[in-house]
């Protein structure tokens, strides 16, 4: 018995917060459970890319969402980038047990709101399912030019004025990422009234940096 | 031996990880498979105990290095490919001669939630079960030919 690892030191060596963290992570009991530690771990990790912005400030859209893929992977999620979903979503994610998941559609902030735009239309009228289980969503913005909370607010003025375009389109405040994040609910055209609006967070990713004083 | 598939699975994501000892104890554990697997010797399986990896990687048991073990542990138990599993068994007090009694982790959880564990040898309960049960991972040749499987599926 003594040579055994005991469930008290594992416990003890995981934490009881990380352990739990780690049980919701590879067996969620429900779509929210798995929806709310996916973004407490996209933060630390969306963090883990920002602190490495000098490596991302001119990279491809696919070189940094290769990175947060592969971030989601090392932490247990299904994750998969570039999967067939009615067309080449960016990010994929999928719960062990692949009964809930993710879908992410990442831009690049520099070409405008505009195009950020577009890239939600996509995200929501062809490749998102809306179903039980499979109705939210991830706006992931690379800021590698301008200011990061400008940049999030522009593009949410444009989505406001275009509110239209998106059945009773609702606003929310993030509150993990106050100023850099914020979330919408709206009612999909391929699902309609009745079931769950489907709901997209956000989220603007700083790697740029401040330039240096000449 | 190990096929280049499953480990070129594994170090897909090995740029990611967050910490230098996860990969290391990733590194250890595949190399012992693939020395049992030369040797003909997986038929009957390898456990693999937390506390052996440590002291075979040299490591000092703190607890930041312990969590390291265990999160390569957790890893290769249930991160893209599943080349090992995850055992709990309880181990009986009342007599050392005793083999253990494998436990799910249902009647885990539900020992958490009632602050006990039901013994399933004597129907007693138990407070202190987090002493009495022992944590390991183990492979073998059935286990690692369905990880392979799956990352053919992936």
């Amino acid at each position: 018995m003594s040579d055994r690892f005991l469930l008290e030191e594992y416990v003890e060596a995981y934490g009881n917060r990380e352990l739990a963290k780690q049980a919701k992570r590879l067996n969620p009991q429900s779509y929210n459970d798995f929806w709310e530690i996916l973004n407490e771990d996209l933060e630390e990790l969306v963090g883990q890319l920002e602190s490495d912005a000098k490596d991302f400030i001119s990279a491809e859209e696919d070189e940094i969402t290769r990175a947060l893929v592969r971030s989601l992977k090392a932490r247990f999620y299904d994750a998969s980038h570039e999967t067939d979903e009615g067309g080449h979503v960016d990010v994929t994610v999928r719960s062990q047990c692949r009964k809930y998941s993710m879908l992410g559609e990442a831009k690049r902030s520099k070409k405008g709101s505009g195009y950020l735009l577009d890239g939600f239309k996509q995200l929501t009228s062809r490749y998102a399912r809306g179903t039980p289980s499979h109705n939210r969503g991830a706006m992931l913005i690379y800021v590698q030019q301008g200011k990061a909370a400008e940049t999030l607010a522009r593009y949410k003025n444009v989505l406001e004025a275009n509110s239209a375009s998106f059945e009773n389109i609702e606003f929310e405040q993030c509150a993990l990422r106050e100023g850099l994040a914020f979330n919408t609910s709206h009612v999909l055209e391929r699902i309609g009234q009745g079931a769950p609006k489907y709901i997209v967070r956000h989220i603007a990713l700083c790697l740029n940096r401040t330039a240096s004083v000449q | 031996m190990l096929s280049n598939l499953i480990l070129a699975r594994i170090r897909e994501v090995y740029p990611a990880f967050e910490r230098e000892g996860v990969a290391q104890v990733c590194d250890w554990i595949i190399g012992r498979i693939g020395e049992n697997e030369s040797l003909g010797l997986l038929d009957n399986g390898i456990v693999f105990s937390p506390s052996e990896i440590i002291q075979a990687i040299g490591w000092s048991e703190d607890k930041s290095k312990t969590q390291d073990v265990l999160r390569g542990l957790d890893f290769l138990s249930f991160g893209p490919v599943q080349l090992l599993k995850r055992e709990f068994e309880f181990w009986p007090l009342d007599d050392e001669d005793a083999r253990p009694v494998a436990i799910s982790l249902d009647e885990l959880a539900e020992a958490a939630e009632k602050g006990g564990l039901v013994c399933p040898r004597t129907n007693q309960f138990i407070e202190n079960f987090k002493a009495q049960v022992s944590v390991a991972y183990y492979t073998d040749s059935a286990t690692l030919r369905k990880a392979e499987e799956m990352a053919d599926e992936r």
